[in-house]
């Protein structure tokens, strides 16, 4: 069906009004039909018989006349009646003509002749036998003329029931005709508008039906888009008002669809925003707190800080006061050989720990302003060769109260190095004095070579000895501080337990590394390695900047 | 003999730093604040004088500096000698005109190898120590 509703509903009507009109126009036709017959009824039928009735009646008179012949003999009665005769004969004749022209069949217009004829066999009878048979009698026995006349009059009778007769049968067959009429028109408009009935109600409750069954659907569909549904779709494919609003609604619905997708895409990214923002929130006020916290901790730790080492340098300096004086009447006294021997050797024994003592205190100072990160150092371009051999000369007594040999190995052309001078010295003579300290009638060996390491230029300091060495388990432990591998080693062999550790901090802040290798017993190769300009990278001004991305997971 | 003045408020410093100056030759006088220190340098006009840096009252650093801006005294060289030994000591008391520093406790031939080279007499060494 791919008309619009209301010309669906327009064909309907126009097929009840199409059967409305052939019920009319058969109708009117079979009511003309009937009119016909009523009027051929009234302008035929009904005359005839009364022209037959007439007729009827002026041939009764008639003989009643011949018997009044028969009777009355004057010539008076006679002939009065004899013209009464003449006046029926008239009249007789007039009503044929006046049947003749009602005449409309063939049969009839025979009938008609029949009837005149016989007429005209009585009329003739009458004057040619009758009256003048009455005549010649006089005596009044006229019986026999009158019987004489009784077949004419049979015959007359018998054609005018004939036509009488025809005439019935005439007005039979009319009545026939509007009966069959009748009954043909009642039959029809009772056809007509069953068939209109069913027609329309055929039409009107599949329409209505088909219609209301679509509109549910459409009804239906709509109260699942009003409850918030909006998947499938009415996928009406007819091209009518209805498949208008189906398609608009499928059209709708679909950019519902497409409207709510974009709405939950948005709500979606919403709430997904919105969690960020959360979430960086909570990381901020995290961040705000820890920040807090490691300032407060920053502080405390600085004020800390800068009592320790405000400590330090009040202690570091009346320490240096007291034993300065115990050094220098020492020296005093070793000059003015006031002393004599052994006496003299107590006096060397005094300044000897004296010195160390001094070094105590410098070691300890340096370690607390490294651990404060406090150290300063002074970068300036050393020569290699003079601080090696100078580093060598002064380990050289130490290690000679051990009996070892102190060899210094490196290549005529090892150049210079951008360092802190001084910081590089206290380092390997640390490292020298640690391996003549713990090596006896050995060797102690400082070798020097330029090496590339991680792509960076730098030169490897090695202190090999060949003293007790170090458990594998203790090296770990070495560069912290306070651990000298046992007790028993720190009372045989001088030293703070600060000395590597520091050597170690030292080296770190110059940006370079130090390393150990030991074998128990065998010896021990202590590595330094530092880059031969100070590292771009090290100075934490050129650092790149650290990533300060708020909602970065720490 | 050059003539050296030992500025320290602390005796046994001072007396300590003219002994081992002494003992080497050297013609010292020991004085225990700054002021008197200006006024002996005004009359005795020495060839060095060895400045203690923390003293009460005039401190070593003001009359270093002191020295380094009188017209008179400017010519006179001015060692510090201190127990304060950090860069930033060592750095304040070069800002403040001194020629060298002495870290306390003494090292005696540091002390008369630093006295001989600023005084003008022949130094035993050159070599440098830490």
């Amino acid at each position: 069906m791919r008309f619009p509703i209301r010309v669906k509903l327009l064909g309907a009507l126009a097929i009840d009004l199409l059967l409305m009109m052939i019920l009319g126009v058969f109708a009117m036709h079979q009511m003309a039909v009937m009119n016909e017959r009523a009027v051929f009824i009234e302008r035929h039928t009904i005359p005839s018989l009364d022209t037959v009735g007439d007729m009827t009646a002026a041939i009764n008179r008639y003989r009643a006349r011949q018997l009044e012949f028969l009777i009355y003999t004057n010539n008076g009665d006679r002939a009065r009646i004899l013209d009464q005769m003449r006046v029926i004969e008239t009249e007789m004749t007039g009503y044929v003509q006046a049947y003749r022209a009602l005449v409309d069949s063939e049969s009839e217009r025979r009938q008609l002749n029949a009837v005149e004829a016989a007429w005209h066999e009585v009329v003739r009878a009458n004057h040619e036998r009758f009256i003048p048979a009455v005549r010649l009698v006089s005596d009044g026995s006229v019986q026999p003329f009158y019987s004489r006349m009784n077949p004419v009059y049979a015959t007359l009778d018998r054609e005018m029931n004939l036509l009488v007769q025809e005439n019935q049968q005439q007005a039979r067959a009319s009545l026939d005709v509007v009966a069959s009429s009748y009954a043909t028109a009642r039959t029809f408009i009772l056809f007509d508008t069953a068939v209109a009935i069913i027609i329309s109600a055929a039409i009107g409750l599949f329409l209505s039906a088909r219609i209301a069954r679509r509109l549910r659907r459409l009804a239906h569909a709509s109260n699942r888009v009003a409850a918030g549904d909006f998947v499938g779709s009415i996928n009406e494919r007819t091209r009518d008002e209805i498949g208008d609003l189906a398609r608009a609604f499928d059209q709708m619905l679909s950019s519902l669809r497409a409207q709510r997708a974009e709405l939950e895409e948005r709500n979606r990214a919403l709430q997904e925003s919105l969690s960020r923002q959360a979430q960086l929130m909570e990381e901020i006020v995290r961040g705000k707190q820890a920040e807090a916290e490691a300032e407060r901790a920053r502080a405390a730790a600085e004020a800390a800080s800068q009592a320790k080492s405000a400590f330090l340098a009040t202690m570091s300096h009346e320490l240096r006061t007291p034993l300065n004086a115990i050094l220098g009447y020492a020296q005093l006294l070793h000059l003015s050989k006031a002393v004599s021997e052994p006496h003299d050797a107590y006096l060397e024994r005094i300044l000897s720990s004296g010195r160390h003592l001094l070094t105590l205190i410098s070691d300890v100072l340096d370690f607390a302003r490294i651990e404060q990160g406090a150290l300063e150092l002074e970068y300036r371009q050393v020569a290699i060769a003079p601080l090696v051999e100078d580093v060598a000369t002064m380990t050289l007594p130490l290690a000679q109260r051990n009996h070892n040999q102190v060899i210094t190995h490196y290549p005529a052309d090892i150049g210079t190095i951008e360092t802190d001078d001084r910081r590089l010295r206290q380092v390997l003579i640390n490292l020298l004095g640690n391996a003549a300290k713990f090596t006896e009638r050995g060797t102690i060996q400082l070798n020097v070579v330029r090496e590339q390491r991680h792509g960076i230029d730098g030169v490897r300091f090695d202190v090999i000895d060949t003293g007790i060495g170090i458990p594998r388990d203790k090296q770990d432990k070495l560069f912290k501080p306070f651990s000298q591998i046992d007790e028993s080693v720190t009372r045989r062999y001088e030293g703070t337990g600060l000395g590597l550790a520091l050597s170690k901090q030292i080296v770190l802040a110059l940006g370079g590394t130090i390393d150990v290798e030991s074998d128990f017993g065998v010896g021990s190769t202590f590595t330094v390695w530092l880059p031969t300009a100070p590292l771009a990278a090290a100075d934490s001004t050129s650092l790149p900047p650290q990533p300060h991305l708020i909602g970065e997971p720490a | 003999m050059s003539y050296i003045l030992v500025v320290d408020d602390n005796f046994d410093n001072r007396h300590i730093i003219g002994q081992m100056l002494q003992f080497s030759g050297f013609t010292v006088e020991l004085v225990a604040d700054a002021h008197s220190a200006i006024q002996i340098a005004r009359q005795r006009r020495p060839g060095l004088i060895l400045m203690d840096l923390s003293m009460p009252g005039l401190d070593g650093w003001t009359a270093t500096e002191y020295v380094r801006r009188d017209p008179e005294l400017h010519s006179i060289p001015v060692v510090a000698v201190s127990g304060h030994v950090t860069r930033n000591d060592i750095e304040r008391a070069k800002r403040a005109g001194c020629v060298e520093f002495l870290a306390k406790p003494i090292d005696y031939e540091h002390l008369i190898e630093v006295a001989r080279r600023y005084t003008g007499q022949a130094s035993r060494s050159s070599s440098h120590t830490s």
